[in-house]
């Protein structure tokens, strides 16, 4: 919407996610979500405490450092402080393992984006919770525990992982609209891959856009907060 | 050869226009379907849990000198087994004072009695509901009429009424037990203990608090404005809660509750302690609603008269 709203005055804005969950490892889901703030991190925090200019435990030490203050800049509290810390700490072992690459084939790629994927998803249980209590119930459940068995399989619903796994099947699959947009240039320093999908005013797009839009006013009833915003 | 100006244009009309076109069939459909009744033109039956919305509006076309009112135990009382009236079941799962209250004043018309059911210990919220009940506007019906959950129980609605089954809420507004049993019917005494723990403990904390009943007595008066009979209840409790909240401060500040709800209803029922909290006369993993004949065998045998 931003980056819209900034075109229609001209102003072409640096886009600020980039198919996140398209990510085959931290490293990169990080080169993906909250692009800006994570390019001011790395060149503010982690290359002036050294980057990995002074070896490789002073490197792990300031990429924890750098996602430990990454995650305070989130908010003043512990569940961000843990937050932070644990991407520290998967920063680290991604950048440990990097040497160990796996070959990149049609079982691998998906296996890499689901295992980011739910390491994202644990992290954001911390991010999201009101406090370190509420925090540890949740993982708790998500893993079976904690709860009575009626609420447990209540999280496990099969219908719930048919939706996450659509969704991802989507997100994997088809371009995001920096992609989709590709030759309309609507993002500063827009380098992002070719696509074979591209948006034209034509037939196909306008049932498209439609659809979105009516889905978009039928939804206006279940307005669900949106928790990134203050960031 | 159309400019690229032109072609733009074109391309945002033809969306507006088609979406529009969509959102118009949409429209209609759910106008049409009505699945929760709420235009009272639903012509296929209420599938779906929208008591409100549906006896809001059903409450006109029943014929009956009675009403049944409270929240989600009395909700499933099947009224058409009560006896002496007619009863309509205008009962609510969740409904508190004040939405009784607003129900009671928008809708009530000729009847000749009006029996509450009320939950021991049940107080007025911080926040009064608001009047759910009062005049439908745009926004309302607006988002009624567009809304991606509305399409979802139009199909399911149509689903149901092709399959002949039953109906949520009868025309009687007796809520249709079927789909509680199916939950909370199956034998299972682990959780049927750990909600009485659950449900106990946290009756155990219960505090009265005083100017907690302000809706109750804006309902007596507004019956005695009118002329109508009131009855009012304290539905039962089932045995097994009622015997861990008697330990507690809890149980002292239920008897606090009572004496100031006795002070407004000087004729009120008491069944929280009575038979009629056996364990089996309430849903089997699900001790905190009573079966609908439970309700019927104390209304007919201690409550109407």
């Amino acid at each position: 919407m931003a980056i819209g709203l900034g075109r229609l005055f001209g102003i072409r804005l640096p886009a600020n996610f980039n198919s996140p969950y398209n990510s085959l490892n931290i490293i990169e889901f990080w080169r993906r979500w909250h692009m800006t703030l994570s390019r001011f991190l790395r060149d503010y925090i982690y290359i002036s405490l050294g980057g990995n200019r002074k070896g490789k435990s002073r490197r792990y030490i300031n990429l924890l450092l750098t996602m430990l203050i990454g995650g305070i800049w989130h908010g003043a509290g512990w569940t961000f402080v843990l937050w932070g810390t644990y991407h520290g700490i998967l920063l680290a072992l991604n950048h440990a393992l990097t040497g160990y690459d796996i070959l990149k084939n049609k079982v691998t790629v998906p296996l890499s984006k689901t295992i980011t994927f739910l390491l994202v998803v644990f992290g954001w249980v911390l991010f999201r919770a009101a406090d370190l209590d509420s925090a540890s119930k949740m993982l708790s459940a998500m893993v079976g525990f904690g709860f009575p068995a009626t609420n447990a399989t209540t999280l496990v619903k099969p219908e719930k992982w048919a939706i996450v796994g659509g969704l991802l099947f989507f997100v994997w699959v088809f371009p995001n609209t920096q992609q989709l947009f590709k030759n309309y240039r609507l993002i500063l320093n827009d380098d992002y891959e070719k696509n074979s999908i591209n948006w034209t005013p034509k037939m196909r797009w306008v049932l498209i856009t439609s659809l979105l839009l009516v889905t978009g006013v039928l939804s206006l009833s279940n307005v669900s907060e949106f928790l990134y915003y203050q960031f | 050869m159309d400019s690229a100006p032109y072609i733009l244009k074109k391309y945002v009309y033809r969306t507006l226009g088609f979406s529009l076109a969509i959102l118009l069939v949409i429209g209609l459909v759910s106008y049409y379907i009505d699945p929760y009744n709420f235009f009272g033109v639903n012509k296929l039956g209420v599938y779906i849990s929208c008591e409100r919305e549906y006896k809001a509006q059903q409450i006109y076309k029943y014929s009956h000198n009675a009403l049944l009112i409270g929240n989600s135990r009395s909700a499933m009382i099947n009224v058409s087994q009560l006896k002496q009236h007619r009863f309509f079941n205008a009962a609510c799962g969740g409904e508190k004072h004040s939405e009784i209250y607003h129900f009671l004043k928008k809708h009530l018309s000729n009847e000749n009695v009006v029996i509450i059911g009320i939950s021991i210990g049940e107080m007025d919220p911080q926040n009064p509901s608001k009047d759910f009940f009062n005049e439908k506007k745009w926004k309302q019906i607006s988002l009624y009429l567009f809304n991606i959950k509305n399409i979802e129980f139009c199909v399911k609605t149509l689903a149901k009424y092709l399959k002949k089954a039953p109906r949520s809420v009868a025309i009687d507004g007796s809520g249709n037990q079927v789909g509680w049993m199916q939950h909370f019917d199956t034998e299972n005494v682990t959780i049927f203990n750990e909600k009485v723990n659950q449900i106990a403990t946290e009756w155990s904390h219960y505090k009265f608090h005083e100017n907690s009943l302000n809706y109750l007595k804006k309902i007596k008066n507004l019956l005695e404005s009118r002329h109508i009979k009131l009855i009012t209840y304290i539905e039962p409790v089932c045995e097994p809660i009622m015997a861990i909240v008697k330990k507690s401060d809890g149980y002292q500040e239920w008897q606090k509750w009572k004496v100031a709800v006795k002070q407004i209803f000087p004729d009120i029922v008491d069944l929280s302690e009575s038979a009629y909290g056996k364990r089996e006369y309430f849903f089997r993993i699900d001790p905190c609603h009573f079966r609908s004949e439970t309700g019927i065998a104390f209304l007919n045998n201690e409550v109407i008269r």
